[in-house]
């Protein structure tokens, strides 16, 4: 049951306890309540922050052009020293979106869609991966035997994905840039191992891998830490014979991939260029000059 | 992640041919990739500098009805010399020719052997809604509306149209141009009528005002005229249209349409000094100028905009074609470098309906609007031009490059480029696309963050910035 299904169900046990207790006048009606209402707008849509404004502007163009320009919550008005309801509401709820990025699971379906099988870091519950990033950083013995077991050792491109700070990213992006990236490597005749997905991964994790396959390059498409602005963002990380305990300096990373950032399939296309690059010059990080 | 400092500067050219002055500017264009080293790259003018200001040339004529291509050629070159360059430094710009003189018979022709000379990616180009933006942007009003965010007018009033533009917290929002500039008429020392405009006359009509050559000019006359044109001027400013408006919109331009109202206004254009500087010498020019420039200092008193002063007065258009026609676009190419500078490439925007079948991978309407377009183009090469998509799908992509590829087959010839232009982000992801669609192994470019109109032309200069950029200009062509 997803959560749509079950916030019908909810709303439908409380209007039948109302209406048996008479508390509510109206008849139920489905259309009405459910979330498939169109009229009651999410309040973290972009039509409902469009509604939050400041009340008799002396220059209402002006704030339209400063809030087109960023995403922080400018131009929003108050209530005395405080927010208004409205923002308060678009600034919850945005939140709540941020905190179930990091804590619902990556979507089964879809891991299974992509062809993605499941091996997790030492870290044994989500509380342990947030409080332990160095569990995070590891594998137990049995992914470890399962990378050997069932992957492709020493491609040249090892992909993997991984959780990372948010559920969302990999459920939002990685049905568009993961075949971008492969099907784009593909093309220009760069060889590509096994993908799969690492649950409670660190960017680290990356390196262990990079050690078990023997990759020329490691690539991990990571869920980033979630802000009030965007709670699916995915960076790409990747290194060149990234080996355990070297310095982030050898890192190349290409962040804020989400529907509002890089485009998923143009970041993968992007991806492509930067890695065959990596691959001429043998270098990444601070070192590769793109 | 640095780019380093190699060929990230674009030498440009701004030529100017108005009705009445010529003129020329050199300016170097620093190009940088703004982004930061963990995002895409974002390739972007950085910065604008004007190097070389030529003095201002009274524009040579033959005759009334001809340009003297040989003396504007002359002007040209010796600027070239005098600023220290030849052609084959310039790497972009553009020759501009406006108001009357774009009327002449052989306007085209002399603009095209121009551009020719004055640098390999110099582009010829025209049209009043052009000239309208490219004086308000050499005017530096839409800087100020962006700055200020507000909505300012600029007016670049010149010999023989006045170019109307309106910006809005710094994005142009409309822009005409109407036939009233300072030489409608031109008298001489003796203040005898040598020329009078048939426009002169056009809106005259509406005073009982009818002006011949071998009249005399006094004062009362000239504030007749003065307050006639700057009404007329005024009336196409003002959100409600009387017939002044309709009289004198110049050909292949529309009147404004705002919904709200115009709070700055900054004036540009050989009358924009008269203006500024509060001229008294009303016969100083041996035209109307001096006239339109006291008639309007008196009626923007009562007008409700304030007025502000422009960056460049007669300079802004030469300004604006040197400095705001040339942009940068992030690209995806598997070229030869020998296909550039791709010149004129006439514009084919896909309709939105067959857009959307393109992702449907359904090429017919496509197809169908694309014979029409080269039939009536006559030219080979040809852009084509999509909108894309905001949040482009893989089997979008997938999608829109077979059914891109399959009208490219089906269309062009095997020789052509296929140039392809989107104004949503996705050229990195498409371009490689069609190289994997493609069988032949024709030249693949692949450009976004466009926006064009139908009927529009693009210039596109020689890869800068280790080829992740090429600088653009977005044209019109509109010769009568």
């Amino acid at each position: 049951m997803d959560n749509r299904q079950l916030v019908d169900l909810i709303t439908k046990e409380v209007m039948k306890v109302l209406r048996e207790n008479g508390l509510l006048d109206e008849p139920y009606s489905d259309g009405g309540w459910s979330g498939t209402d169109t009229s009651l707008l999410d309040l973290t849509s972009k039509e409902y922050k469009d509604t939050i404004q400041v009340t008799d502007p002396e220059n209402q163009l002006a704030i339209n052009a400063m809030r087109r320009s960023t995403t922080a919550r400018v131009g929003i008005g108050r209530a005395g020293a405080r927010l208004t309801t409205k923002a308060m509401l678009s600034l919850r709820a945005d939140h709540a979106m941020a905190k179930d990025a990091v804590l619902k699971a990556a979507d089964e379906n879809i891991l299974r869609e992509m062809n993605l099988p499941v091996i997790q870091s030492q870290a044994r519950e989500i509380n342990e991966h947030l409080t332990r990033p160095d569990l995070g950083r590891k594998l137990p013995p049995e992914s470890v035997d399962f990378i050997k077991k069932n992957c492709k050792m020493n491609p040249q491109v090892q992909i993997y994905v991984s959780d990372g700070l948010s559920n969302s990213a990999i459920d939002e992006n990685i049905r568009e840039i993961l075949p971008a990236l492969m099907d784009g490597l593909k093309h220009r005749g760069i060889d590509t191992g096994t993908p799969f997905f690492v649950r409670f991964g660190r960017v680290p994790t990356m390196d262990v891998i990079s050690e078990i396959t023997g990759a020329e390059v490691t690539v991990v498409l990571l869920g980033e830490r979630p802000g009030l602005a965007a709670a699916d963002s995915m960076s790409a990380y990747m290194a060149y014979k990234a080996t355990v305990g070297m310095p982030e300096s050898r890192r190349t990373v290409v962040s804020n991939i989400h529907k509002n950032g890089i485009q998923p399939v143009e970041a993968g296309a992007y991806l492509v260029e930067i890695i065959e690059k990596m691959l001429q010059t043998k270098s990444s990080g601070v070192d590769l000059v793109l | 992640m640095s780019l380093g400092e190699k060929n990230n500067k674009i030498l440009s050219v701004g030529i100017d041919i108005g009705t009445t002055t010529t003129s020329m500017i050199l300016s170097k264009l620093a190009v940088e990739n703004t982004a930061m080293v963990y995002m895409a790259p974002n390739v972007e003018l950085t910065s604008k500098e004007i190097i070389y200001k030529s003095p201002v040339y009274l524009t040579p004529l033959i005759s009334e009805e001809r340009l003297d291509g040989d003396k504007i050629r002359e002007i040209i070159e010796n600027e070239y010399r005098s600023a220290g360059i030849t052609p084959d430094d310039v790497d972009s710009g553009a020759v501009i020719i406006t108001g009357e003189s774009a009327l002449k018979e052989n306007a085209r022709l002399i603009t095209d052997k121009l551009s020719e000379f004055a640098g390999d990616f110099v582009v010829a180009t025209a049209g009043p809604d052009l000239e309208s933006i490219i004086a308000g942007r050499g005017a530096g009003t839409e800087s100020f509306s962006k700055v200020y965010g507000c909505v300012a007018a600029n007016l670049d009033i010149g010999g023989g149209t006045t170019n109307i533009s309106v910006f809005n917290c710094g994005d142009l929002v409309a822009q005409t141009c109407i036939d009233v500039g300072g030489r409608l008429i031109r008298y001489d020392d003796h203040g005898e009528i040598t020329y009078v405009s048939k426009r002169f006359n056009d809106v005259g009509k509406e005073r009982n005002i009818y002006v011949v050559p071998g009249m005399r000019v006094d004062d009362n006359k000239m504030a007749l005229a003065g307050d006639l044109l700057s009404d007329v001027i005024l009336d196409a400013v003002h959100q409600e249209h009387y017939s002044f408006t309709r009289i004198a919109t110049t050909k292949n331009s529309r009147k404004l349409n705002l919904t709200y109202p115009i709070q700055f206004i900054t004036l540009s254009g050989g009358v924009a000094d008269c203006y500024y500087n509060d001229e008294q010498d009303l016969y100083k020019y041996n035209d109307l100028g001096v006239a339109i420039a006291q008639a309007l200092r008196k009626k923007f008193q009562s007008e409700p905009y304030e007025i502000v002063e422009s960056k460049e007065t007669i300079r802004a258009t030469v300004v604006g074609a040197g400095i705001y026609t040339t942009e940068v676009s992030g690209s995806t190419i598997s070229y030869s470098e020998e296909v550039f500078p791709l010149k004129n490439l006439p514009v084919f925007k896909v309709g939105e309906k067959a857009e959307q079948a393109l992702y449907e991978c359904d090429t017919r309407i496509a197809r169908e609007e694309l014979g029409w377009f080269l039939d009536q183009s006559q030219n080979e090469k040809i852009g084509i031009c999509i909108k894309g998509k905001k949040k482009a799908s893989y089997q979008d992509i997938i999608n829109l490059a077979k059914s891109l590829v399959e009208i490219d087959e089906d269309c062009l010839g095997w020789d052509t480029p296929l140039v392809v232009l989107s104004e949503n982000d996705m050229a990195k992801a498409l371009g490689q696309m069609i190289e994997r669609e493609i069988k032949n192994d024709k030249c693949v470019l692949c450009l976004d963050k466009i926006k064009m109109g139908s009927g529009d032309y693009i210039d596109i200069g020689k890869p800068i910035l280790n080829g992740i950029a090429v600088p653009i200009v977005i044209k019109t062509l509109i010769f009568n």
